[in-house]
């Protein structure tokens, strides 16, 4: 009797102890899991900072070409990313090419950043 | 006898006990490193290539040349030039006076990369930096 007393006080303990790791693995876990989410979302981040400086450096002598010819050296979609270049034109004494570039996530679809650059077109054009 | 048996066995579950959440931790820590590892890689992939960059744009005399058989980006002021240039898996950068013949070895280390490249290609500059898997192209016009 003693001793099967003593077999369910041991297993009390040992399901309580089982039950307070399986607490701090949970709430371990789930930390860990937002920390690698936000270390993929800085890492996505900074290549697109990279990948969209690459687009502004080329967009910054746009001159009103084909924008598929013009952009054809780039990926613009990837497993990634997904980046879009819109082009808006204004007309006046000279002609300016506002460039606005937006880098998504390809999975979650968000739009990760997003920058506008101006060109100024030559004459030919006005 | 059948006191200690049942203290073997009290002992022997919750020494596995600890062996389970040492192996946990093992595991947690060892995963911990490799985020941080990556983050650190992209950013150092960033922070050299914006490195570059503003040097390209805040000079207004820039050239590639082969210094020693290792491709340099020369920035050219009044009295000195700015050398950056790959050596020894390190990115590093010298100012010189003009004309005076440096050693590579002299160069102060900027960042520690993997690969790099430079090439000069119509009006652009061309640069490619690597650390580990990791491969980070950026263009910029001169």
């Amino acid at each position: 009797m003693k001793n099967k007393k003593s077999i369910y006080g041991f297993l009390t303990e040992f399901v309580i102890m089982l039950f307070v790791f399986a607490l701090v693995s949970t709430v371990a876990v789930n930390l860990f899991s937002k920390g690698k989410m936000l270390s993929v979302e800085t890492i996505r981040t900074n290549e697109g900072l990279i990948v969209i400086e690459n687009i502004a450096e080329r967009m910054k002598t746009y001159n009103g070409e084909d924008l598929n010819n013009y952009l054809n050296d780039f990926s613009l979609v990837n497993d990634n990313y997904n980046v879009e270049v819109n082009v808006s034109v204004t007309k006046g004494n000279y002609i300016l090419y506002n460039s606005n570039i937006i880098y998504t996530d390809s999975i979650s679809r968000n739009v990760i950043l997003e920058i506008n650059v101006l060109s100024i077109g030559s004459e030919d054009y006005d | 006898m059948r006191y200690s048996k049942e203290l073997l066995i009290k002992l022997l579950v919750y020494t596995i006990m600890v062996f389970c959440s040492f192996l946990l931790v093992i595991y947690a820590s060892s995963a911990y490193r490799n985020m941080i590892d990556e983050n650190n890689n992209s950013e150092n992939l960033v922070v050299s290539l914006n490195y570059l960059k503003t040097k390209v744009k805040m000079s207004e005399n820039i050239e590639v040349i082969n210094y020693k058989g290792v491709d340099c980006l020369v920035v050219i002021y009044d009295k000195y030039k700015n050398y950056i240039y790959y050596d020894n898996n390190q990115l590093k950068e010298v100012y010189v006076i003009n004309n005076y013949e440096f050693d590579l070895n002299d160069g102060e280390v900027i960042m520690t990369l993997d690969d790099y490249d430079l090439e000069e290609i119509g009006g652009y500059i061309n640069f490619t930096v690597q650390i580990d898997d990791e491969i980070r192209k950026l263009s910029v016009n001169k």
